[in-house]
């Protein structure tokens, strides 16, 4: 891998690894630490890495910075952090709905939180996904489904109390 | 498998994830349309479904890398850097050289020890030597005195005796006289005299020491006055003493050296050097005052 190479995965990838750690961790100023030793890493191991696992390698270093960063600072807010993350959406046709869905999603653990952000946000398939989060297909297919069905019940349930 | 109202909610959540092949898909949307009530919960699960959203990361410049790694120094400045290493020399001796000499120090050291433990101290050598040629030096003064010594006072007392016998008849004057003449003659003289004076007369010599003694006791003022009745006075008890030690008294020839560290000097040769050199500047000094 070249500078340029790496420079340009840096405009490729940089983005959707700091969204995704943003929105699990809620704290911009990790997240950007998070991210920077991703890349870091990558430089280090620019010859190693074959070009077109780059997006997953930067994810797998991202996800596992993020677990210890939790692990460590045990610094997860529940329901604010989405609001502080800058750039959200509002161009959803149900602004209120997704407020509502950011609170479920933040109710869930670590886990469950990164497979759903990992599915949505970057489109991973369940193997990517379980290469990236160090869990088998199957595990990644169940711990998913169990978190959509608790979103799921969190909706209905947040639907109800606001109507 | 086919979706059947058991595992649809399987299907559903596959098919929210796209994780469904396109048959799937619209096996799904066939069962959804032949079950209306629960197209609901499909939508439900949909709403789960978060829509992406652009978050961007804004410090990339963070991330970039340059061609720093490449950026290579000219020849020169290198070659100004570069660091030579000191030529070491021997300024002094080599290894062998050192270890030869420290084993001729230690064999020298060796035998000056061995000579130390085995022979006496030079220093006290020197002061024996010293002491030897001082006592030679007393033994021969005393030697030159105790040959005349006796006869001196041999001859004073003799002198004496004579004088004072008479002083008996002639007085106080006449002994005076006498001492007078006594003090200006030599030793020598006094000494050849007091032999011819001995050998005339042997026998008087006890008899008038005896008397001597006496008389000197007696004659206080008058024996004050010359020297040569207080060295009768003083050494009346001690000129047969000092006679006896001098005896004792080794005067050898041998003895007259001088060791100065390992060197040995003649004292008889030195002696002589020495008086030779005082002659020529007694000379040098009478023929400045002339």
């Amino acid at each position: 891998m070249t500078v340029q190479d790496f420079n340009n995965c840096v405009d490729k990838y940089s983005d959707g690894v700091y969204r995704f750690i943003v929105k699990n961790i809620g704290h911009e100023a990790d997240a950007q630490d998070i991210v920077q030793t991703a890349f870091e890493k990558l430089w280090v191991n620019r010859e190693k890495v074959e070009s077109e696992k780059v997006k997953s390698y930067l994810f797998t270093v991202a996800y596992h910075q993020m677990i210890d960063h939790i692990r460590k600072d045990k610094k997860m807010s529940t329901t604010d952090n989405f609001e502080e993350v800058k750039g959200h959406s509002n161009t959803s046709t149900n602004a209120e709905l997704k407020q509502i869905l950011l609170r479920a999603i933040n109710e869930l653990n670590p886990t469950q939180k990164s497979l759903v952000l990992l599915k949505d946000y970057e489109g991973y398939s369940y193997q990517e996904i379980g290469e990236i989060m160090n869990l088998s297909e199957s595990q990644v297919k169940v711990y998913l489904h169990r978190a959509r069905l608790i979103l799921k019940g969190k909706l209905i349930h947040l639907e109800k109390m606001s109507a | 498998m086919k979706i059947n109202i058991q595992n649809y909610e399987t299907y559903f959540l596959l098919y929210i994830d796209n994780a469904l092949s396109a048959a799937d898909c619209s096996e799904v949307e066939i069962f959804i349309q032949e079950n209306p009530a629960l197209a609901k919960e499909l939508t439900q699960l949909k709403q789960t479904v978060l829509t992406p959203e652009h978050i961007a990361f804004d410090d990339k410049a963070l991330l970039y890398r340059y061609d720093e790694m490449d950026a290579s120094l000219t020849n020169s400045f290198k070659q100004s850097l570069y660091r030579e290493e000191a030529k070491v020399v021997n300024i002094f001796f080599t290894r062998t050289q050192k270890i030869g000499m420290a084993s001729i120090a230690a064999l020298f050291l060796l035998i000056i020890g061995y000579k130390f433990y085995f022979n006496p101290p030079i220093e006290v050598k020197n002061i024996v030597s010293n002491s030897n040629s001082q006592q030679t030096k007393i033994n021969e003064t005393l030697a030159a005195t105790s040959i005349n010594t006796p006869k001196l006072i041999e001859n004073n007392i003799i002198f004496k005796s004579k004088n004072e016998a008479t002083s008996k008849t002639d007085g106080k004057l006449f002994t005076s006289k006498n001492e007078a003449v006594a003090k200006e003659n030599n030793f020598i003289q006094q000494a050849s005299t007091t032999v011819n004076n001995l050998n005339s007369a042997p026998e008087m010599n006890n008899t008038i020491v005896t008397e001597n003694s006496s008389l000197t006791i007696s004659d206080n003022t008058s024996a004050s006055n010359t020297e040569n009745e207080t060295v009768i006075l003083n050494n009346n008890n001690t000129t047969i003493n000092e006679a006896d030690t001098y005896k004792n008294i080794n005067t050898e020839e041998h003895d007259r050296s001088i060791y100065i560290a390992n060197f040995e000097i003649d004292g008889e040769k030195l002696r002589g050097v020495t008086r030779r050199i005082n002659a020529i500047f007694k000379r040098n000094k009478n023929e400045k005052q002339k």
